[in-house]
């Protein structure tokens, strides 16, 4: 009996105690690694992200991202990977995932050794808007690497935050701004900007007045003068009208194309009457951008100055005048201009004729539509396919024969817009010189376009010649495709079996 | 050693042994019993249904393991322990539509899952399936997958455009693909013969490459026909015909013979046409 021990003392024995509780410890960690998925997942996953494989690495960061907030956790520790490629797609997936938990440890990042890591924490922390990023940010201006300057700016615009704007203007100064950085390996690096423009686009993005008088300064700039341009447009307000109105008298012929360009985005009314006058301007590039910005005015009181002028400007001696006073007309929807924009159809210059046309159908209304279908005669069949599209875009039924009559143009792009076309306007009476087309239609993208337009229209008629089609073996497969399809919708039937005919 | 020592350690150790037992297990009761794909042609993806059943009392999860799910037209064999693609893609080759496998949760019962199947030329393929639980088999099988050969025809059609001074043929052709499975790299010759004389008086090489129950217009330009015969009545028009590269300039009485004939591993078809073509009633 001395040697027998009671239960209570079998648990007060301390070894017994502690193999107890290894056990339990054994199996809790046995039952989370075995019962949760997603952490087990995200391991994988993340040791995925250094896989020699590219695929398994991209499908690898793809996934992490698409599981969103369990994976953040590990992507954090991934940063210190001593991989820099699980460390690079760590701190990207971080940016895209989006949890601002991450914003300390992608500043950490900034640090990293290898700059195409920097690179994808400072557009991650500008994708996370990390505003207590800025100050580390504005410091990595001065990196050595032109990825990471550049990415850096990109950041910063992407922030918005004006403690960036001087740093910024102090970047448009430096002398290496200008290089390109379009020969990295990697394409998401690729891309024509230079940090410059980059510079210019981020001071817009930001909108901060104090970047107003660096940015008129670079109107002069040729290269990313009219990026200068653009981003004053995105600052606006009183800070930009008052000094921007003097530099449309300046001297320089390219501060002028680049200030009036300005007001492409900023419509001040005050600027109308110069900018009516500077289309007499004796540089072209002037009147050119002049006539481009005019058709940005839409409010009648501006109509009613720009009109006229512009109208005059169709005459102009330099065709990208005229095409831009075209395309001006058509934005303001000029009616008078619409027996002109006509004879312009008829210019040896393609680019004023297309243009022409497609003022002609911004004008909309059935003397536009009357002005173009008289112009489908056109030996061009570019031009031809231009007016089938700009009639599509008025929709008047009158152009129903005329799209008709093109189903057996010479140009199997002209043909295929007019059966598009066709379908566009809705008019059945399509119907039958459709099926009659595809019966002589040799090329593929017509006839799928025609089959389409059939499915559009239906009608007993429509249905019949789908029929055959979609049973014919000597068919296009994707042309049986889409009659198939076209008469399941027809049918009101159900999911599509593209094979059933076999 | 005292014996209430001896009795902790024996508790202790049986503990271990079904804690380790609970842990890993004999693996859950799974049992392919199903195999089947529809027919599919090389080139196109195809399904390989299979269905599974799970003798156990709770869901599984499983891992397929797939050997000979892609084979590329070098004869490389792709299985998909890692990378299985995804249910939309066309292109089973598209490393824009591959995703890592994620585990499949097999309910009690019957359990129906499909995995995609590619090939890129016509054959036997045996594709072996094994069911994976936490690195242990549970079950495998195999499936003879047969993708069949394409089925190639040639057709030509012609139009005639009468001119003043010349009679000009526009012929169009086709490379038509009954079956199932595409056909790359088609190499099609165009011999134009001289029926009088006996010769040879144009020939020209193209590759074509035709999908499965499809057709391919032969042309190197859209909108334009495969080849040009003018007749000239007089002195011949001088037109280029430009960009259509295969142009056969004759003269009044000359007749020719056009055969074209494709070549796609052991198949060879052809087709003939006569120009002038013979009008109805002459």
């Amino acid at each position: 009996m001395k040697h027998m021990i009671k239960r209570d003392e079998l648990f007060s024995c301390k070894s017994t105690k502690l193999l107890v509780l290894m056990l339990l410890l054994f199996g809790i960690c046995a039952g989370c690694l075995g019962k949760d998925p997603v952490e087990a997942r995200v391991n994988t996953l993340v040791q995925g992200l250094g896989d020699q494989d590219e695929r398994v690495s991209s499908v690898s960061a793809n996934e992490l991202c698409e599981i969103g907030e369990p994976a953040v956790d590990p992507l954090i520790k991934a940063l210190k990977d001593e991989n820099p490629q699980v460390r690079s797609l760590a701190a990207q997936d971080l940016g895209i995932i989006g949890d601002k938990k991450a914003t300390n440890s992608l500043i950490e990042a900034l640090k990293d050794p290898v700059p195409e890591v920097r690179m994808n924490a400072t557009f991650s922390l500008g994708q996370l808007q990390a505003i207590e990023a800025v100050e580390p940010l504005t410091e990595l201006l001065k990196d050595e690497n032109g990825g990471v300057v550049r990415y850096t700016v990109i950041a910063l615009g992407m922030l918005k935050d004006p403690r960036a704007t001087e740093p910024l203007c102090e970047v448009l100064k430096r002398d290496d701004a200008g290089i390109s950085y379009d020969g990295d390996s990697d394409m998401r690096y690729t891309g024509n900007s230079n940090i410059r423009s980059e510079a210019v686009f981020a001071l817009g993005e930001i909108g901060d007045p104090r970047a107003v008088d660096t940015l008129l300064n670079l109107l002069s700039d040729k290269e990313i003068g009219s990026s200068a341009a653009s981003s004053l447009g995105r600052i606006k307000g009183e800070y930009v009208f008052g000094k921007l109105i003097k530099l449309l008298d300046s001297k320089n012929p390219t501060t002028r194309t680049n200030a009036v360009a300005v007001y492409e985005h900023i419509q001040d009314p005050a600027a109308v009457p110069i900018l009516v006058r500077m289309l007499n301007d004796q540089v072209p590039d002037v009147r050119r951008e002049t006539a481009y910005a005019l058709g940005h005015f839409k409010e009648p009181e501006e109509i009613s100055q720009t009109e006229e002028p512009l109208i005059n400007a169709l005459g102009d001696s330099k065709v990208e005048v005229q095409a831009a006073a075209a395309g001006s007309l058509g934005n303001i929807e000029s009616k008078k201009a619409i027996p002109l924009l006509a004879e312009l159809i008829q210019s040896k210059d393609s680019t004023l004729s297309e243009t022409a046309i497609h003022a002609l159908g911004r004008c909309k209304g059935p003397e536009a539509a009357d002005a173009l279908i008289a112009a489908l005669g056109n030996e061009n069949w570019h031009i031809r396919t231009e007016i089938v599209y700009s009639l599509m875009e008025i929709g008047d039924t009158r152009a129903v024969d005329p799209l008709i009559s093109l189903l057996g143009d010479e140009n199997y792009k002209v043909r295929q817009g007019a059966a598009i076309g066709l379908g566009k306007i809705g008019d059945r009476k399509a119907v039958e010189p459709l099926i009659k087309a595809l019966e002589t239609e040799r090329e593929p993208d017509v006839r799928v376009s025609e089959v389409q337009v059939l499915g559009e229209l239906g009608g007993p008629e429509a249905i019949k010649g789908l029929s055959r089609i979609s049973t014919d073996k000597d068919e296009y497969k994707n042309v049986r495709i889409n009659a198939e399809k076209a008469l399941v919708i027809l049918k009101g039937g159900g999911a599509v079996n593209a094979s059933s005919f076999y | 050693m005292k014996k209430s020592t001896l009795t902790s350690i024996s508790v202790v150790l049986l503990v271990l042994f079904l804690g380790g037992l609970w842990y890993y297990g004999n693996g859950a009761d799974i049992k392919i019993t199903g195999m089947y794909a529809s027919p599919f042609g090389a080139g196109d993806p195809g399904k390989l249904n299979i269905t599974l059943q799970n003798n156990d009392s709770k869901p599984v999860d499983v891992w397929l393991e797939i050997e000979n799910a892609f084979v590329d037209e070098n004869g490389t064999s792709y299985s998909t322990p890692r990378l299985i693609i995804s249910d939309n893609s066309t292109n089973p080759w598209d490393e824009g539509t591959v995703s890592l496998q994620k585990p499949i949760e097999l309910v009690p019962g019957n359990n129906s899952v499909s995995v995609w199947l590619g090939y890129r030329l016509p054959g036997e393929y045996p594709v072996k399936v094994r069911v994976i639980e936490n690195s242990r088999l549970l079950d495998e099988g195999t499936y003879l997958v047969n993708i069949p050969s394409p089925e190639l025809h040639l057709k030509l059609e012609n139009e005639l455009e009468r001119r003043n001074t010349s009679d000009v043929y526009r012929i169009y052709g086709y490379l038509i693909n009954y079956g199932l499975s595409s056909a790359d790299k088609v190499s099609t010759n165009l011999t134009v013969t001289n029926e009088k004389t006996g010769e040879i008086v144009f020939t020209s090489s193209e590759s074509y490459s035709v999908g499965g129950q499809d057709k391919t217009a032969l042309r190197t330009w859209p909108g334009y026909p495969y080849t040009i015969v003018e007749i000239a009545h007089g002195k011949p028009s001088g037109d280029s015909y430009m960009p259509v590269e295969n142009v056969i300039v004759g003269k009044d009485g000359d007749h020719f013979l056009l055969n074209v004939t494709s070549r796609w591993q052991n198949q060879v078809t052809s087709a003939e046409l006569h120009i002038p073509v013979q009008e109805e009633g002459r």
